[in-house]
C-alpha cells in the first residue's frame, strides 16, 4: 500500500445525539463537534454512537442547521484521535470521522403530523409498487 | 445505514470456524488517513465472516487490498476508569491488490459464429446487445489502453 493513495470513506446515515459544539480558532478556522447514532446493521437495540468533526464551511453548515435529533447523512474519513491522559500518563485514542460531506435530511421533529398523513396517502401508490 | 470502504494492509491473521464451519478471520490491519503531518498509517482491528474472510486467508499477512464493510463499535471499561471505544472494521468484501497477475484475461472468440470482417449494416448483433447488457448499458467509447492497470 502506498503511502499516497489510499481509501478510507465512511459513509453514515443517523440522528445526531447533541447539538453541535463549534469552536472558533485564532487562525480563523472553524471546528464544530457532534455525535450520530447509527443503527447498527445487526440485531441490536443499542445504536452506534460515532463521534464526528467538521472543519470550516461544513463545520459552519453544522452548528447552523443541525440540532439534535436531526437525521444528517455525512461521508467521511475514519482517523483516530489521540491525546495523552493527564491522570495515568496512558496514551489513548478514540475513533473518529471526519466529515468530507454533510446532508441535511430530517429535522428534528415534525409536530405537523395531519400534513405527513396527507403526505403518506397521496405516497401510498408509490410506496405499494414493486421495485 | 453505515458503510466503510478501504485500502488496507494485513498485519495478523487468526482463522477459526464458526458453528455452522463458517470461516472467521480476524486480526489487525493498517489503513491510512490524512493527518497534521500528512498521510499516516493507523492500526485497526478486523474480522471477517465466509467469502471474505477466505479471501483474506488465501491472500495471507501483509497482502493489501480494497475492503468494503462496516464500522463496528464497542465500549470497554478498561478498569482504570475511563471507558474506552474500540473500533473493528466488519469487512464483507475483500479484494486482494497485491497479486500481480501478468497474463491478461483473454476472451475467446467462438469459431462457431464468425465474425464479420465488415459490418453489413448499423445494427448490432446480438452478442453486442448482451455485452451492453453486461456493462450495465454503459458503452465504453474512451480508449483504455493509456490507463496503467
Amino acid at each position: 500500500m502506498t503511502q499516497q493513495a489510499y481509501v478510507n470513506q465512511v459513509q453514515l446515515v443517523g440522528r445526531v445525539g447533541q447539538n453541535p459544539e463549534i469552536r472558533y480558532f485564532e487562525s480563523g478556522t472553524v471546528k464544530t463537534a457532534l455525535t450520530i447514532a447509527i443503527k447498527p446493521p445487526y440485531k441490536s437495540d443499542a445504536p452506534l454512537w460515532f463521534d464526528l468533526e467538521a472543519w470550516g464551511n461544513i463545520a459552519e453548515v453544522a452548528a447552523q442547521y443541525v440540532k439534535k435529533g436531526s437525521t444528517i447523512g455525512i461521508t467521511g474519513e475514519l482517523v483516530f484521535d489521540k491525546w495523552t491522559d493527564k491522570n495515568t500518563g496512558e496514551l489513548r485514542n478514540k475513533p473518529l470521522i471526519r466529515l468530507n460531506n454533510l446532508e441535511l435530511i430530517g429535522s428534528p421533529r415534525s409536530n405537523s403530523s395531519e400534513e405527513q398523513t396527507e403526505t403518506n396517502n397521496g405516497q401510498n401508490h408509490i410506496v405499494n409498487a414493486n421495485f | 445505514m453505515i458503510n466503510a470502504t478501504f485500502t488496507i494492509k494485513t498485519q495478523s491473521i487468526n482463522e477459526t470456524h464458526d458453528g455452522q464451519g463458517v470461516k472467521i478471520a480476524y486480526g489487525e490491519c493498517k489503513f491510512s488517513h490524512y493527518s497534521k503531518d500528512g498521510v499516516v498509517e493507523d492500526i485497526i482491528s478486523y474480522r471477517a465472516k465466509g467469502s471474505a474472510a477466505v479471501s483474506i486467508a488465501e491472500a495471507g499477512v501483509n497482502s493489501c487490498g480494497v475492503v468494503i464493510g462496516y464500522l463496528d463499535l464497542e465500549v470497554k471499561d478498561t478498569g482504570k476508569g475511563y471507558k474506552s471505544k474500540l473500533c473493528t472494521l466488519v469487512i464483507r468484501n475483500f479484494i486482494p491488490t497485491t497479486t500481480v497477475n501478468t497474463t491478461l484475461a483473454t476472451t475467446a472468440i467462438p469459431t462457431t459464429f464468425p465474425m464479420p470482417l465488415e459490418p453489413q449494416n448499423i445494427q448490432q448483433p446480438v452478442g453486442a446487445g448482451a455485452d451492453v447488457v453486461h456493462s450495465n448499458g454503459y458503452l465504453n467509447t474512451t480508449d483504455s489502453s493509456n490507463i496503467p492497470f
